[in-house]
């Protein structure tokens, strides 16, 4: 029987390595799906903003090729170690070492090559409904179908290719790297006990104490400065923290009362043995869990919070300053019924002020400072047009303000990043070319969305409005009945007003449309990304522990004898695997609290609500893939 | 004497499709409070068989097994878990250590099993250490130590709960002579202490140490001997049943 033929055996014996094709398989599969969305014809002529983000998708990409290959390396190698005693077989009976490495050359290619064939067919049905799923969140609908995509197989098959050459040839070098008895006698690894640092140990808590108070207030004083060191901090912390405080703690622990009570003497020396080896691995994982949880819970509330964004930058349906009749007429021959509409004549008169008292100086409307010698502009209604204004907007009328006072239509928000607190605006006073004004009200009724029309507004009594000598222009707002549709309306808008749409008219849809279908794009690869790191964090740990299981079996055989009984060795594994998912679970929930936590400032938007639905979702993955992992143990040693 | 162990009839038989092997013939054995008790008999004679059901491991195709008073063969696998915790005591061919713990855990274990409270069992520890000569050893891992050290403490652990019966599975298999003259001296001193032994071997000089021998062979009883005299004439004894049974002649010292 010749090499291949043995290798080709081997391979079907799958039913041993069903776990190490399915990783392989699953990694092919998410990655060949993602590169197939990417480059989804439907997608792209529906969108062509779609084309655009296609760095979105590459960067993402990257880091998907990069998962998969840390993945595979982790599985192959646990794969590798339960056949440790096959390989020390072969070469007892006389296979050449130069043979078994070749025989593990072929077997790792050809589980490689099953994996491509049966992740790129999945991929091609997973693409069609992940494009369905993408299409919604961005507010699009289209007709996804099975179409294989060429450019992604190619791609897909030398990536994995690639990794698993490398694989390959590392799977090959086990058989060189091994004295036979070293590969018959692979379980009986000796197991070290690790000294206890309790100065490093409280260093690196300390570590991570310190990048936490960095999100604090030094954080938002000096970002450029402190965000590097605060990941440093944090990421050598958590790393010193796995290596030393774990050992500091399950020694601490060993040495208290309940040590000797039950099956904690056996749970206590398993922990304690195997702490050191696992180590990095806690901590990456524990980095990779914050980084998730991070990225999709700000995905989430991003996502979350389009319609206020959207709605705060584009209160009306639809702002028109001029062509008013002709506009009105398009209107009212589309499918659109007009529910409300506000006109108001406004007076922009010159300033020269180039600082604006506080809060004024909070306001985010155009041309509103005096800038380079240049005038600013404060923009003036009558009270008459406001009262109109406030009913048709639902708000309390506020009463009308005599001579030289003036009601401020704008409502300021401070800003946590500059430290910058926000003031009453009743009782500030400001001046114009003209006169000055004090104020004596203050609330919040946009005149327009028109971005250049856009200056700090105010409403003053009928009177003092009629003497303004400038000249009034009309501005006109809509609210519509269904401004999350458009059955061509704008585009026949922007006909109308040629060159000047930009100026004189701004409609919510286009926005809408906009922000909907950017902010969905990142919320899906965020989302499709922390899917990722969450199966491959889940995988890795369970690869580790049933490499660990493996190596327990005989531990266990023997408390078996002395009359532990089944249950208690559950209990010991269920309680020695949940250590390892607990550990680096809670560390980076906690990490990416803190980090919310500054993006949560960053937006002034109350994040709890969609951090806790990603939270959530990534929980249940979580806890499903601990309930697994105490399966697929238990099966190894009871 | 009161009988810490019986066994009625117990057969082994291992079932498959298209072969029947009878690795235990129906057998009658009774092992007395404070005996010590040695199975001899040649590889695959069914000593390992016996062994694994009269602790417990394994369960009998038919027959009864009580031990203390207890039918153990009719108890559930949590039940027998149980059991074998607070009356059985092991000790071992390959020691069985936990690797994981230090040699004072080790010995614990049966204790702390039992829920006993911490500071009885650090006593209790202590005491069984000094008894079989490891105390010195007792902050050490099992890597750290030699075979018949290592031998001791699987002892010391068997012993520290008071078992009713330790059940030895050639526990000399693993050392050399010196340490299995020390180790066998142990435990005949736990012997005259009133533990009571059961211990196979196939070993005729490691038997000698017994008061009573009992010889397998092909799945049954064959013959049983007593001390009556001095270890000497025991050995010569034993060695004579052994040319009787032949096979297991050449594996003598």
């Amino acid at each position: 029987m010749n090499l291949f033929k043995l290798a080709f055996r081997n391979l079907k014996n799958i039913r041993q390595n069903v776990m190490y094709l399915g990783a392989v398989t699953f990694a092919i599969l998410i990655y060949y799906t993602f590169l197939a969305i990417r480059s989804n014809e439907a997608m792209l002529q529906a969108n062509e903003l779609y084309g655009k983000l296609g760095t979105v998708f590459t960067g993402s990409s990257v880091i998907l090729a990069l998962f998969s290959a840390i993945f595979i390396w982790y599985s192959s190698d646990f794969f590798l170690r339960r056949r440790k005693q096959e390989i020390g077989l072969y070469a007892l009976l006389g296979l050449e070492r130069q043979q078994i490495a070749k025989l593990l050359f072929l077997e790792t290619m050809g589980y490689g090559l099953i994996g491509l064939l049966i992740g790129v067919v999945l991929g091609t049905v997973a693409s069609k409904y992940f494009v369905q799923l993408l299409a919604y969140v961005m507010g699009m609908t289209i007709e996804a179908d099975f179409s294989i995509n060429t450019g992604a197989i190619g791609q897909t098959v030398v990536v994995f290719l690639t990794i698993f050459l490398v694989i390959a040839l590392r799977s090959a070098r086990t058989i060189y790297r091994f004295t036979l008895i070293e590969l018959f006698k692979a379980k009986q690894q000796v197991e070290t006990i690790p000294n206890v640092h309790p100065v490093l140990a409280v260093v690196s808590v300390l570590l991570i104490g310190t990048g936490y108070y960095l999100t604090g207030k030094p954080l938002l004083t000096h970002f450029t400065i402190v965000a590097p060191i605060l990941m440093l901090c944090i990421i050598v912390g958590t790393f010193g923290t796995m290596s030393y405080f774990t050992i500091f703690l399950l020694r601490v622990l060993s040495k208290r009362l309940r040590h000797y009570h039950g099956t904690n003497l056996i749970l206590h020396g398993q922990l304690i043995s195997r702490i050191k080896s696992n180590a990095v691995m806690l901590s990456t994982i524990t980095v990779i869990t914050a980084v998730t949880l991070t990225t999709v819970g700000t995905a989430t509330s991003i996502y979350y919070y389009i319609d206020r964004t959207v709605e705060e930058q584009m209160p009306y349906s639809l702002s028109v300053a001029s062509k008013q009749a002709e506009a009105e007429k398009l209107i009212r021959s589309s499918n659109q019924t007009i529910e409300s509409r506000t006109m108001v004549n406004v007076k922009n008169v010159n300033h020269t002020l180039e600082e604006l008292p506080n809060p004024l100086s909070f306001t985010t409307s155009y041309q509103t400072y005096a800038f380079d010698g240049e005038p600013g502009q404060f923009s003036y209604i009558s009270y008459s047009d406001y009262q109109k204004l406030a009913k048709s907007n639902g708000k309390r009328v506020l009463p009308e303000p005599a001579t030289g006072e003036a009601i401020v239509l704008e409502t300021f928000k401070g800003n946590e990043l500059l430290k910058e607190s926000v003031q009453s605006p009743i009782g500030v006073t400001f001046k114009d070319t003209h006169s000055s004004f004090r104020i004596t009200g203050a609330t919040n009724l946009p005149l327009t969305q028109l971005y250049a029309k856009k200056r700090l507004a105010f409403a003053v009594s009928d009177d003092t409005f009629a003497m303004m000598p400038e000249k009034a222009a009309m501005l006109t707002n809509y609210q519509f009945s269904d401004e999350r549709s458009d059955d061509g309306l704008i585009n026949r808008l922007e006909q109308l007003y040629g060159k000047k749409a930009e100026t004189e008219m701004a409609a919510y849809y286009p926005v809408y449309a906009m922000t909907t279908a950017t902010t969905g794009l990142l919320a899906f690869a965020a989302g499709f990304l922390g899917l990722v790191f969450l199966l491959a964090t889940g995988s890795i740990i369970y690869f580790k522990m049933l490499a660990e299981a493996e190596e327990s079996k005989q531990r266990f055989e023997i408390i078996q004898k002395i009359g532990v009984d089944p249950q208690e060795q559950t209990g010991i594994i269920r309680r020695s695997v949940g250590f390892m998912f607990v550990l680096p679970y809670l560390l980076g929930l906690v990490h990416s609290l803190f980090a919310m936590q500054v993006l949560q400032k960053l937006l002034n938007y109350d994040l709890r609500l969609p951090m806790s639905l990603a939270i959530g979702c990534y929980t249940v993955v979580y806890l499903l893939y601990y309930l697994v992992t105490v399966r697929a143990y238990r099966r190894i040693v009871i | 004497m009161k009988a810490i162990l019986h066994a009625e009839q117990i057969t082994k038989v291992y079932q498959t499709k298209n072969a029947r092997h009878e690795a235990l013939r129906p057998t009658t054995l009774t092992i007395h409070d404070a005996e010590f008790v040695s199975i001899m008999g040649p590889s695959g004679a069914g000593k390992s068989t016996l062994l694994n059901l009269l602790s417990t491991i394994d369960q009998p195709t038919d027959g009864t097994i009580r031990i203390n008073g207890e039918d153990v063969t009719a108890m559930k696998e949590k039940q027998l878990a149980r059991f074998r915790r607070e009356q059985l005591g092991f000790i071992f061919q390959d020691f069985n250590l936990l690797d994981t713990m230090t040699i004072e855990e080790n010995i614990a274990l049966p204790l702390a099993l039992q829920q006993v409270p911490k500071a009885d069992i650090l006593v209790r520890v202590a005491s069984v250490a000094r008894e079989l000569g490891i105390e010195e050893l007792l902050a050490k891992r099992p890597s750290e130590l030699s075979g018949g050290q290592k031998q001791r403490t699987a002892a010391a652990r068997a012993i520290v709960h008071q078992p009713s019966l330790i059940l030895a599975d050639e526990p000399t298999g693993a050392l050399d002579s010196k340490s299995a003259t020390g180790l066998l001296e142990a435990m005949a001193g736990l012997n005259e202490q009133g533990a009571t032994i059961l211990m196979v071997t196939h070993d005729p000089v490691t038997a000698s140490y017994a008061e009573r021998v009992l010889f397998v062979k092909d799945g049954e009883l064959f013959r049983e001997i007593h001390q009556f005299g001095t270890r000497q004439e025991f050995f010569e004894q034993i060695m004579e049943v052994q040319r009787e049974l032949g096979g297991a002649v050449r594996e003598l010292v």
